[in-house]
């Protein structure tokens, strides 16, 4: 104090000035007089500087600040996803040749989805004849033949147990009769056939002939058929297998994804010895690494065959060959072991880096390869690969950044943008009820005060009635109800505000009427009177004034316990709903889930201080027009 | 004097009647919540003969609210006034039975918040004004302003998050931890203690500011009377003047704000009760009021007007008992 203080004693000395000098007493207007008393509370001059900062803030904010207060924001981000879905395979699926129209596979249909359970009874025969080539009857009595090509690749073909006669007769004597385009044997074969007819086949010429019993014809008539030989080229109907093509090329996986014909021809190339075959004008070299079967297309590998599948979640895009053949590792290991379901096992792998989505291409359109980590889990009988790729994702709970500087909410909207505008309504709602307030309250406390009497009577005892009624249960009910209404928020809003006000007024009218019933029995009141002024001039221009100063002091505090009734309601989800943000509904939604209550800290903290940073303000505020109206208080 | 708490208690009952019929309008006037989504919830079951507007006659007449405004109130009214405030619609029970499950945990946790209150309120407003414009009342003012200012859920999940969430002292709420069942009584009544601290702290500072500043302000003033300065010229020590000749006469308004505030203990903390989970008179009125549930919110509504008009009679009373300056009339 003391360098100040004698600077000023010195200041002092220099300007003398006598008793009577007029400049030593400063006359100040009362108005001055309260301003001067205000600023020199420092409470006071915090409170209007963080008033004027909320405002700038909540009102000047949004005009500058580039993001409106319900837009939504999207973007890519990392996330563990699924990336692919893998099996190993054990049903066995057919491929149809390309020859065959649908009549006709309508026709083997019964064939077909029987070859599983053939396939077993194949490899469960003890005939080793069988084992290799399997007869199977179709519905309509047919003889196809289903040949094993290798142990995970069957195929359906002509049968060569061929009909060649009918045979109509007994043990004693009986007639053959050849079909057409069959040759006759002669006499030899039928009297051999005769022979042969109890023990139900024969031997003629090196073949074996069995009797078999037509289905159709009469009590003793039987057919003759005869065991050929394989024809050199073979005619398939379908192919059975559990393998299935891993496709490195993205075109031929667009190309030949659900294309069976091309698959037919590719599995009918390699397991019968084709070197290469050519399917839609290019031509593919057939080949086997360690057993594998691969395709090669200009000397290059460019489809791989295995009863292991891998495909991209989602089944649209290719998958890198190389991926693959280590994920099948992987999967194979864990089969093996058998292991629980659920196991996870992680391996790294190079695989193609995904941007937004998509693979990633280099300038010359080649996929750029990069090595990843996947995590290999157990489903049931499936095995699905995930890592961490990019997603398109609404930015929900996003942590604070550049972008959004508060980070983004339960709804990917911006919080900062949402606290300004919030601001705008809390702050609005707290006038327009504060307003609605004082407009009932000097009314009816001017009335009740000026007339006296009767009209006192009762407007007081309607004031007793609203200061009896519980307001914050009226509000939650109120509240309740718009929402069963499913009244929408602008008009809920009008609701909440016009509802807020009229629970309000008593306090003020009760004060105003206090005032005039002092006032107007002052001097200045009696010469209102006197000099013939109406009663209405006499209460809004002469006493209402007179009570400005108490007025003020009470919507200030008044506005800070708006605010926050109006934040409880809305923190309830009662009062101000979605899309309007206020501070009040911006906490809900976080601090009612208790794990978002810590991780989410950095959104709520901040908008609750800001309630309490304007409720303070206010009410510093107050106190200083309190303390600079009335100086007596302040001793 | 008894004259007078008469004269009071019958201006009162008139001021009941006419807040009450204010809240029964409101209630009956607007679509009930609860009856629409019931009948729309039996309309929708397999079986049902009868459609939406059917099941919502119906339960009108079950639940007695198809009578007039005026009829309704008064047969309300009349079993009010015998004590028969209906069965609660969310709570399946009678009001008064569910009122007497739960008005105990509300009056005990209001009480200790209370006497908590007064206990650090009283000696700290006193001492602010002691000290007027020092930096222990520079302090004690902000500290109570911050008390006033903050809302009750911000400073709820504030203590939720640094007591419950980050330091794991206390369960984020409800009122049993999770082998309440398994506890013996002294364990259960301990279980429940504990559960209980969140909530008083949350209300005894949500409560400290107002009290505290309203303490400071009298001291002020009696203060700056006649006869403390009378006081201090005697020569009495400084301990004496405060302690005996100031502190008496600031307890007078001061015992008519507390006394005024007594009928509230019972009145529950609606916010804090419903944030902390916390099965009081304000936590079942909260739900019962978001549900629709229209006898028990009559009965709540009836309830606090009757504590709210108590509290103003015995401030009232209270005032004059200890000033006895004051007469009544």
């Amino acid at each position: 104090m003391s360098a100040k203080k004698k600077l000023q004693g010195e200041q002092e000395k220099e300007t003398k000035m006598a008793l009577d000098d007029a400049a030593r007493v400063k006359v100040l207007s009362p108005a001055r007089l309260v301003f001067k008393r205000f600023i020199r509370n420092k409470l006071a001059i915090f409170g209007i500087c963080v008033l004027v900062a909320l405002f700038l803030f909540c009102f000047l904010g949004p005009v500058f600040y580039p993001y409106e207060e319900t837009e939504i924001f999207y973007g890519w981000r990392e996330q563990n996803g699924e990336y692919a879905y893998s099996q190993i395979r054990s049903e066995f699926v057919s491929y149809w040749n390309p020859a065959h129209d649908d009549a006709f596979k309508k026709e083997l249909s019964y064939v077909e989805r029987n070859v599983n359970s053939t396939i077993k009874k194949m490899n469960a025969s003890t005939n080793p004849d069988e084992q290799s080539r399997y007869r199977i009857q179709s519905t309509d009595g047919t003889y196809y033949d289903l040949v094993k090509l290798d142990d995970q690749v069957y195929a359906l073909t002509d049968t060569l147990f061929i009909r060649i006669a009918d045979y109509t007769g007994n043990a004693l004597s009986g007639s053959v009769e050849f079909l057409e385009g069959q040759t006759d044997l002669g006499a030899e074969f039928t009297a051999a056939a005769t022979a042969g007819f109890k023990s139900g086949s024969f031997e003629f010429g090196g073949k074996t002939y069995t009797f078999v019993k037509d289905p159709a014809g009469a009590k003793l008539d039987y057919d003759i058929y005869c065991n050929m030989d394989a024809p050199a080229e073979p005619h398939y109907y379908f192919v059975s297998t559990v393998l299935a093509p891993t496709f490195g090329d993205e075109e031929d996986f667009f190309k030949y994804g659900k294309d069976s014909a091309f698959k037919f021809n590719a599995y009918i190339a390699l397991y019968t010895g084709a070197s290469e075959f050519t399917y839609d004008g290019v031509t593919y070299a057939t080949a086997f690494e360690e057993g594998a079967p691969l395709l090669r297309k200009n000397g290059e590998d460019c489809m791989y065959f295995s009863n292991f599948v891998a495909t991209r979640k989602g089944g649209e895009d290719s998958i890198d060959l190389g991926f693959v053949r280590e994920l099948e590792k992987v999967v194979r290991n864990m089969n093996e072991n058998a292991s629980a379901v659920g196991t996870e096992v992680v391996f790294t792998a190079i695989s193609p880096k995904i941007v937004e989505g998509k693979e990633a291409r280099d300038e010359n359109g080649n996929k750029i390869l990069e090595e990843t980590e996947f995590t290999v889990k157990r489903e049931q009988n499936d095995y699905t690969v995930w890592s961490v790729n990019s997603t398109y994702l609404m930015l929900i709970y996003e942590a604070p950044s550049a972008d959004h500087l508060l980070g983004t909410d339960a709804n990917g909207m911006d919080v900062l943008a949402r606290v300004m505008y919030g601001g705008r309504i809390s702050l609005l709602v707290g006038f327009i009820v504060v307003f609605i307030e004082m407009f009932i309250g000097v009314i009816m406390g001017g009335i009740a005060g000026y007339f006296g009497g009767w009209v006192d009577n009762l407007i007081m005892r309607l004031v007793d009635v609203f200061y009896c009624i519980p307001s914050m249960p009226i509000l939650i009910i109120t509240g309740a109800l718009f929402d069963a209404q499913g009244m929408d928020y602008i008009t809920r809003l009008i609701w909440m505000m016009a509802i807020l006000g009229l629970l309000g007024w008593a306090g003020v009218a009760r004060m105003v009427r206090g005032q005039i019933l002092s006032l107007r029995e002052q001097e200045f009141m009696v010469a209102a009177e006197a000099s013939g002024l109406s009663t209405r001039r006499r209460i809004f221009s002469h006493l209402v004034p007179n009570v400005m100063p108490q007025l003020i002091v009470q919507a200030t505090m008044g506005l800070g316990s708006v605010i926050i009734t109006e934040s409880t309601l809305s923190f309830l989800g009662l009062g101000v709903k979605h899309p309007l943000a206020t501070w009040g509904n911006m906490m809900n939604n976080i601090t009612q889930k208790v794990e978002y209550l810590s991780a989410y800290a950095y959104i709520w903290v901040p908008i609750g201080c800001l309630i309490c940073l304007a409720v303070i303000a206010f009410n510093f505020v107050g106190d200083g027009l309190r303390d600079a109206f009335d100086p007596k208080m302040k001793r | 004097m008894l004259k007078f708490t008469i004269k009071r208690l019958l201006y009162c009952t008139l001021i009941l009647f006419v807040v009450m019929f204010v809240i029964y309008t409101l209630m009956v006037n607007l679509p009930s919540g609860y009856i629409e989504k019931q009948a729309r919830m039996l309309s929708m079951q397999p079986g049902t003969q009868k459609s939406f507007d059917q099941w919502v006659a119906e339960m009108e007449v079950n639940l007695g609210m198809d009578k007039g405004l005026f009829e309704g109130y008064f047969t309300w009214l009349k079993n009010a006034v015998s004590g028969d405030f209906g069965d609660s619609w969310n709570w399946t029970v009678p009001v008064t039975e569910k009122f007497q499950d739960v008005i105990w945990y509300s009056f005990i946790l209001s009480s200790i918040a209370f006497v908590l209150e007064v206990a650090i309120a009283i000696p700290l407003g006193i001492l602010a004004a002691k000290k007027q414009y020092s930096l222990t009342d520079y302090t004690i003012s902000v500290v109570a302003l911050v008390g006033i200012s903050m809302p009750t859920f911000f400073l709820a999940s504030l203590l939720k998050l640094v007591f419950a969430a980050e330091l794991n002292w206390f369960d984020i709420g409800g009122m049993e931890g999770r082998n309440f069942a398994q506890l013996d009584a002294f364990g259960q009544f301990l279980d429940i203690s504990k559960h209980m601290v969140l909530p008083v702290i949350t209300l005894t500072i949500i409560g400290i500011g107002g009290l505290m500043r309203y303490t400071r302000t009298n001291t002020l003033e009696v203060l700056n009377a006649d006869y403390i300065r009378t006081a201090r010229a005697k020569g009495l020590s400084e301990k004496r003047v405060i302690g005996y000749h100031a502190f008496r006469n600031t307890l007078i308004p001061i015992v008519t704000i507390v006394g005024g505030s007594l009928p509230g203990l019972f009145s529950g903390a609606l916010i804090t009760e419903t944030l902390f989970d916390i099965r009081g008179i304000g936590f079942v009125s909260y739900h019962s009021m978001v549900n629709g549930d229209i006898p028990f919110t009559m009965f709540y509504l009836a309830f606090s007007s009757i504590l709210i008009l108590l509290g103003t009679l015995m401030s009232d009373i209270l005032y004059a008992v200890v000033d006895p300056r004051v007469r009544l009339n």
